[in-house]
């Protein structure tokens, strides 16, 4: 198939504004009397609330409302208060909040609200919380044998004892990965105003999701939901980090209270220990294989910490715990954990990094033991079409073991230096595959033929990673037009259509899927407006190239314009509307092998190369897939090597910033090499499926392989800390 | 925060006037200054920018060897000829240190004066003798910047007066310099670890006249390690020697565990990078013209 459009590196549209700093981002926007938000929030892991005095704050210069627990009956939809009620369970936890005419003020106001805290024992690990006896996160119903379970997730396959009894080896490791910020640069920010006439109240926020938003807001605020607009800003990072409502609601209370705008920035400090960052983790694998390296068991208890409040992890968690392997017989158990932590949020690929971290690691560990080499061992167990994969699915292509190999081929595997070179500096080379599941879930996109032939895109699809550039290609390949012929809008909850959120690696398949069909609407119309003047049967009118013809008969043409305008005369004009939620699961593999250079004498870490295979179906926008591959995979390397949450001994986050929380910087990166493989098709345009989420789950394990490749030590908690390899390395000498 | 009030002095004696009031803080890049007060650790009264001292900028050579303003850039040490050439290794730090937008801002001055444990600059200048030039009420005095660092934020300026010069002494014959140091990432980073030598030796090439090791992060304030460095002095250069000065630097540190890194590590890696730098510094002075 010849493409116009798919398959072009376009840049993306909304990159010259990001990069001349043009774009506003939520805490450059103001409003006329516009006020400003304070959050008070809890200095301890775990407190009754005794009493809450805010009447000297209310009497603070400029304050103009203050609220408290009490303004918020109920929880948002994952069962996180608002502002704490009775009881904080986390460093952070939003108390109160005030409304004041200068961020000075409102500052000023937060410190005078008065708060009476009864300590209460903390427990702020996830195997300590799940011990007999263990400080109760939530008082109500709970399992004495068991406190702090808030959530299990089963799935068995086959017979796992059987599986164990006819293995010739059997592993069991035990990994753990920390607590990590989803690392992006744009705290929370939040603007409310209502409209006193009307009694409708506007949120412009940085989100991921906001129709999810609204829907949470009508709740939380008990407003219906046609009286709120959540208006969408340009989002600068988010990651899974802005999925949830955040500041959403407190702007929103406070600005229906002094019916002024009222805006909430949220600062570094609360936005790395108050908001919803990536939970730890504990994984026990059990893994019977056979003398030949086959997978026949295996095992699996995974522990979320899930912090102060309920998340999906568990239930992610547990269906991702077969890899991209073909596991006969398999019993996994994954909990999701309280813990006085702040409540887990999302970072891409939602525990699939925490998870493939442990049985990729593990694969190693079975490889090296067996003497099969790593790239052989995932060879023979990769994904075949028809395999059981969890969530009672089938496998639908057979692609997993082409991406591992591509990965290894690019790397040069074989022609890969002999392991354990003597010197100050080991290199070492390793190898891990990974998947993730992408559900298309609710979406849909209008398309408008306008009288010049031109294309305008409408949907309500947050634009996080590029999303509206490729859409202008589904669009313009729909009509055989130019890019440069189509608009993409980003509407809000009052001006665009429905949409899930913009997680899960959803938006290119679903909503891209919903703008292709959408296209085809619009073309049927316009075939339909034609059919009487063209003298021919609508399916006899062909729309291809930017043209309007009649399929069999050369000549009788007109151009789209001309098409567009005399059609909107039938039928006023043409709008195309899609929408879905059928399409199948697809699945995403994607495998990587680092390179690494260990130095012996100080276990410092330098990836100096990362190699990277995945499987798009199809990539719509090759320079954007390409760079979601490499922004992903540089995040692997941080989750690997430097990032983690660290507390002292009274559970107070010690590196609530940029330059304590260490990112890698953009010197700290090695060369990318992605090669995109376009083979499964499930549905998605154009064949297309998720991309910006597989390629962050590989990265940590392939460079702990490697690290085992060039010293020989093997890592089983993250991140890789240099003063545990040299540990090691002193204690082997 | 309360606003500071701003004062700008044009010359020194100003300058000191300013600095004689109460809740007077002198000010130069604020690299380090701002982050301070915006966490409420300083509340200055007022703020006296320096930066209009013509006196304190510039890199010349003088009698006494070459003199570095204090307000000279850590981007200019990076690309100043007479620094090039008179002490490499100022630049080669300077090179490393934060991030270029940092760099263009903050001062060699203030770098020093705001004393972390992991000042960075100070390591090349102990281990060349620099001197401190400082001017106060009392007048002008030196201090040897062996004698600068008194702790964690604290020097031996007393109140009111202003660093307003380095002098680092005419470079050495036979001499080599070299430093190391450990961070978690290669910009934007403090290092937990930091490492400066100097070797100066003998005519035949064997022997080290003069030894000079410098350490940072590893105790509360950028210190000499005078141990490592008598264990060096006068004796013929072998593996077996840096080894042991190396051992000396380690016994010498006094590390605490934080959240970049653990004592038992901070110490290890003194030994290591102190052995890299006497290597690499008794490498290049058998390089150096006799």
């Amino acid at each position: 198939m010849r493409f116009v459009a798919v398959g072009k590196r376009v840049p993306r549209l909304d990159g010259p504004d990001k990069v001349a700093g043009k774009t506003q981002f939520g805490a450059d926007i103001a409003l006329p009397g516009m006020l400003w938000g304070g959050i008070l929030r809890s200095p301890h892991a775990h407190a009754r609330i005794v009493r809450i005095r805010t009447d000297k704050a209310m009497k603070m210069p400029g304050v103009v409302a203050v609220i408290t627990g009490q303004a918020f009956p109920t929880s948002d939809g994952e069962g996180v208060p608002v502002l704490a009620r009775a009881k904080v369970r986390y460093e952070g936890e939003a108390v109160a909040a005030v409304a004041a005419e200068t961020e000075e003020q409102a500052r000023a106001a937060v410190s005078a609200i008065e708060v009476d805290y009864a300590p209460l024992p903390y427990v702020a690990d996830i195997r300590e919380a799940t011990k007999r006896g263990a400080t109760r996160v939530h008082d109500e119903s709970e399992d004495p044998k068991h406190p702090n379970i808030a959530g299990v997730a089963e799935t068995k396959r086959g017979d796992v004892e059987a599986g164990f009894a006819a293995a010739d080896r059997v592993f069991e490791d035990t990994f753990e990965t920390p607590w990590v910020h989803q690392g992006f640069l744009e705290p929370h920010v939040s603007l409310a105003a209502m409209d006193p006439a009307s009694g409708r109240l506007t949120v412009w926020t940085s989100t991921q999701a906001q129709f999810n938003q609204r829907a949470d807001l009508a709740n939380l605020l008990r407003l219906p939901m046609s009286h709120i607009r959540v208006i969408g800003l340009p989002v600068g990072g988010a990651f899974g980090g802005k999925n949830a409502v955040c500041v959403e609601p407190i702007a929103g209370e406070l600005a229906r209270r002094t019916g002024m705008p009222v805006k909430v920035v949220v600062s570094r400090r609360d936005d790395f220990f108050a908001t919803r960052p990536c939970g730890a983790a504990v994984m026990e694998l059990k893994t019977g294989v056979k003398k030949d390296g086959r997978l026949v068991a295996l095992r699996a208890r995974l522990l979320f910490d899930t912090g102060a409040y309920p998340g999906a992890q568990h239930g992610v968690g547990a269906s991702l715990a077969q890899g991209p392997y073909r596991v006969p017989n398999l019993a996994v158990t994954s909990y999701s954990v309280y813990t006085n932590r702040p409540p887990a949020g999302a970072r891409r690929a939602l525990t699939s990094p925490h998870v493939h971290f442990a049985l990729e690691s593990q694969l190693d560990i079975i490889a090296h033991s067996l003497g099969i080499d790593p790239l052989e061992i995932r060879l023979r167990n990769a994904l075949r079409k028809g395999d059981p994969v969890l969530g009672g699915m089938e496998m639908p292509y057979t692609v997993a073991g082409k991406v591992i190999r591509t990965a290894a081929e690019r790397a040069g595997w074989e022609q890969r230096p002999s392991r354990r070179s003597r010197g100050r500096k080991a290199r070492g080379v390793g190898i891990a595959a990974g998947h993730w599941s992408v559900w298309a879930g609710g979406s849909s996109a209008w398309v408008q033929v306008n009288e010049d032939g031109t294309i305008s895109v409408v949907t309500g699809a947050i634009n996080l990673t590029g999303t509206n550039t490729s859409f202008a290609q589904i669009a313009a390949e729909s009509f055989g037009v130019t890019v440069e012929r189509v608009t993409v809008h980003q509407g809000d909850t009052d001006t665009s259509p429905r949409n899930d959120g913009s997680w899960g690696s959803r938006v290119l398949f679903g909503v891209g899927e919903a703008v292709r069909r959408a296209c085809e609407d619009a073309k049927g119309q316009l075939a339909e407006g034609l059919s009487e003047e063209m003298g021919v049967p609508a399916d006899r009118i062909l729309i291809s190239e930017g043209r309007v013809s009649v399929r069999g008969k050369a000549g009788r043409s007109l151009t789209l314009a001309e098409a567009a305008s005399r059609a909107a005369d039938y039928r006023g004009a043409i709008i195309g509307a899609g929408a879905l939620s059928d399409l199948p699961f697809a699945v995403a593999v994607a495998a990587q092998v680092a390179e690494v250079e260990v130095d012996r004498e100080t276990g410092q870490v330098e990836v100096k190369r990362l190699t990277c295979s995945q499987d798009v179906g199809r990539a719509i926008n090759p320079m954007s897939v390409e760079g979601q591959v490499e922004g992903a995979a540089s995040q692997g390397i941080g989750y690997g090597i430097c990032e983690e949450y660290i507390y002292d001994a009274e559970g107070t986050l010690l590196n609530d910033n940029l330059m304590d929380f260490r990112m890698p910087t953009s010197v700290d990166h090695p060369e990318y090499e992605v090669a995109l493989i376009e083979e499964g098709r499930d549905g998605g345009p154009f064949g297309a499926k998720g991309v910006g989420e597989p390629p962050l789950v590989p990265t940590a394990a392939a460079i702990a392989n490697a690290v085992y490749d060039a010293v020989g030590v093997r890592v089983k908690q993250l991140p890789i800390k240099p003063e545990r390899i040299v540990r090691e390395l002193s204690r082997g000498r | 925060m309360a606003e500071p009030q701003m004062l700008q002095p044009s010359t020194l004696s100003e300058a000191v006037k300013a600095l004689a009031g109460r809740g007077a803080v002198a000010m130069a890049g604020a690299t380090d200054l701002i982050p301070a007060m915006r966490k409420g650790e300083i509340r200055p009264r007022v703020l006296v920018n320096l930066k209009g001292i013509a006196e304190m900028t510039g890199v010349r050579r003088t009698r006494q060897g070459t003199r570095i303003g204090a307000l000279t850039r850590v981007a200019d040490l990076l690309d100043d000829p007479i620094v090039a050439q008179d002490l490499p290794l100022l630049a080669d730090v300077a090179a490393g240190f934060a991030s270029p937008q940092i760099r263009n801002l903050a001062t060699i001055g203030g770098n020093l004066c705001n004393a972390a444990p992991s000042a960075d600059l100070a390591l090349p200048l102990l281990v060349v003798d620099a001197t401190a030039e400082v001017r106060g009420k009392g007048g002008r005095r030196k201090i040897a910047m062996s004698e600068f660092f008194r702790g964690v934020n604290r020097t031996a300026l007393r109140p009111g007066e202003i660093l307003t010069a380095i002098v680092v002494p005419r470079p050495r014959r036979r001499t080599g310099m070299a430093h190391a140091k450990l961070g978690v990432r290669k910009a934007m980073d403090l290092a937990f670890v930091g490492v400066a030598a100097t070797i100066q030796i003998s005519p035949d090439g064997k022997k080290c006249r003069r030894a000079r090791v410098a350490l940072g992060s590893v105790a509360p304030t950028p210190r000499r390690a005078a141990k490592a460095e008598a264990i060096l002095e006068g004796q013929l250069v072998t593996s077996q020697l840096i080894d042991e000065a190396a051992e000396g630097a380690a016994s010498e540190s006094r590390p605490v565990t934080d959240l970049r890194a653990s004592r038992e590590y901070r110490r290890e890696m003194t030994r290591v990078l102190t052995r890299r730098a006497l290597r690499e510094a008794f490498r290049r002075a058998g390089k150096e013209q006799p």
